[in-house]
């Protein structure tokens, strides 16, 4: 049988041939829990047992911040009693965001079964495996080792060229959604073809991140130089690429001219309303906010420095940054990013999930008839704050544009300019 | 295993929040029994006023499809209710997952909705694959559901099924 890649990860991990729609319970390589997930059976049985304590990684990403203490004694617990590494735990002084943190600390790997508690999981299959949320089976899933998965269609996605300056991941995502949604629902996107190298492992991430929203399963990159550039420090084990059969049956076949693709808006009040950046230019807002698992990644930062760079925020708009782990927040301040960053007006805060959401105390609350851009996952109303307040999603160059100007607002003069500068 | 009841059918794609409508995750209602009263609300404001125990919901493609935020109240609304299972041409596979591991029946049966109609009464065999339209007088045949899936549904869902593999209930 000629296999997709995700037949040949998942055949490989249940040790039998899958065709889409079987339900399997496949073995998986590791889970990655995040410290507002609810525990379900070690909860109800203290004497329940991990798997495997070494192939489980904690980390507090929704309640990261120091003052957070009696939703960290909870973890703090579970991860002492379960004999969980201590370096498989990244709280507060480590922290990170749950689908980001196992890849760069080189557990998940190439060619493997990833669960992820999130409903974000699937960002992980930038990494070449398959990566997918096992939301409320999670607990099963780390008492047992296995997950029950439904084994999905693939869609082939062939992508050409490379983004243009102003344009990310996040702006392919929501061309993806727009222009594909329906074919897309309960699949796995699967990459390939010479756009893939022009997208570092960071773009990546940020689109296989948007699975969810889109409604797709999962995502899966293929393996490239760029990939194994980025792994090499990382990774724990030695690991093999996957590539799909040359003859592999797919729902669909998709192509997409990566210099196409324009910068566009999502929202407000739902993730399925998009526009382009030209609909809603202008509107003013009241706050602005780069970070969480869609991007708050070291290109996205670099990018909105790259706008920011000398200028100074509109006063009237408050702008929050959360780096979306603790390497990125390092790498960002090395870099001289975080001065950029700070030198322009914004408050740049610890690594987590930071304004994405309400319920983790988020830096960032929205007060009633307020309008906020971001470049976050959800624009749901309260999502941030008041059901009253707007919310909009872009791209992290358009946000910093935005809080800039005090509205909705094109990045690519500001890039056109900077890069004049730097000649 | 067998699932009986009467259908209600939507000839479409039957969202999580057209299960439960989103405003009940923004909300963060976990208390299930109020929960169960919003069940269709907005597709179907009659259906928590008629229906019965063991009903089955019948929707087109891509059940269940949506955030994942709101797939709890999607199936645990439903199944508090006392909805006896959802059968429908495909599903959105997280979401399947995720209701089969609470307990609530989930079959994937293509050309359902030219099978069924609102009010047929349904005799399911899901180990067997085969379906009775005890209304109709009509059966058909489709693809059984897995073994791994029916253990996990017989069980009342993957947490009862982890506890009892573990043997954690032993003794209590």
């Amino acid at each position: 049988m000629q296999m997709t890649m995700t037949q040949k990860i998942l055949a490989a991990a249940s040790g039998k041939e899958v065709v889409p729609g079987d339900v399997i319970n496949v073995p998986v390589s590791g889970v990655s829990v995040h410290d507002s997930a609810p525990m379900g059976i070690f909860d109800t049985y203290p004497q329940a047992r991990v798997w495997d304590p070494s192939k489980v990684v904690i980390c507090y990403d929704h309640f990261s911040r120091a003052n957070m203490g009696p939703y960290h004694a909870r973890f703090r617990d579970f991860v002492h009693d379960q004999g969980i590494p201590p370096q498989n735990v990244f709280a507060p002084g480590r922290q990170g965001i749950s689908h980001q943190v196992p890849g760069e600390e080189g557990f998940v790997l190439p060619g493997t079964v990833y669960a992820v508690f999130d409903t974000q999981g699937a960002t992980l299959g930038a990494l070449n495996c398959f990566a997918f949320t096992s939301l409320f089976t999670t607990p099963s899933v780390l008492a047992l080792g296995t997950a029950l998965v439904v084994v999905p269609e693939a869609v082939d996605v062939t992508l050409t060229g490379s983004l243009s300056p102003g344009v990310t991941s996040k702006d392919l995502t929501f061309h993806l959604q727009a222009k594909y949604g329906q074919k897309l629902i309960g699949r796995v996107l699967e990459f390939r073809g010479p756009g893939v190298t022009s997208l570092s492992v960071d773009q990546r991430l940020g689109v296989a991140n948007a699975s969810n929203n889109i409604g797709a399963l999962t995502m899966i990159f293929p393996g490239d130089e760029v990939l194994a550039e980025w792994l090499a420090p990382r990774v724990r084990d030695s690991y093999s690429f996957v590539a799909p059969d040359p003859g592999a049956e797919y729902a669909a076949n998709l192509t997409i001219d990566l210099g196409e693709v324009l910068p566009l808006v999502s929202g407000p009040d739902s993730i399925e309303k998009i526009f382009g950046l030209g609909d809603v230019i202008g509107l003013p807002v009241d706050a602005a906010y780069i970070g969480s698992c869609s991007a708050g990644r070291l290109d996205d930062l670099a990018l909105a420095a790259k706008v920011l760079e000398g200028g100074t925020i509109d006063p009237s708009v408050r702008f929050v940054v959360t780096p979306i782990s603790t390497e990125v927040m390092r790498e960002a301040s090395e870099r001289g990013i975080i001065n950029t960053l700070v030198a322009a007006g914004a408050i740049v805060t610890p690594p987590g999930c930071g304004a994405c959401y309400i319920g983790n105390q988020s830096p960032l609350i929205l007060a009633d008839g307020e309008r906020c851009i971001a470049s976050s996952v959800s624009n749901d109303p309260g999502r941030m704050g008041s059901k009253s307040a707007e919310i909009y999603l872009s791209n992290p160059a358009v946000v910093a544009a935005s809080a800039l100007e005090g509205r909705i607002a094109d990045p690519r003069p500001y890039l056109l300019k900077s890069s004049k500068v730097s000649q | 295993m067998i699932l009986e009841g009467r259908v209600w059918k939507y000839a479409q794609q039957v969202r999580a929040t057209d299960l439960v409508p989103a405003r009940y995750d923004f909300i963060k209602l976990t208390d299930w029994t109020e929960c169960s009263t919003h069940v269709l609300e907005d597709l179907d404001p009659q259906f928590v006023v008629n229906v019965l125990r063991g009903d089955l919901i019948v929707g087109g493609q891509g059940f269940g499809a949506g955030h994942a935020h709101y797939f709890q109240q999607a199936f645990e609304g439903p199944r508090w209710l006392g909805v006896g299972g959802y059968l429908a041409e495909s599903f959105d596979p997280i979401f399947m997952v995720s209701a089969m591991g609470a307990g609530m029946p989930c079959w994937s049966v293509p050309r359902i909705l030219d099978f069924v109609s609102t009010g047929d009464r349904l005799r399911c065999d899901l180990t067997a694959g085969t379906i009775l339209n005890l209304t109709a007088g009509t059966s058909a045949q489709y693809r059984a559901l897995a073994p791994e899936v029916v253990e996990v549904l017989e069980a009342g869902g993957l947490d009862k099924l982890t506890v009892r593999k573990l043997g954690l209930d032993a003794g209590v």
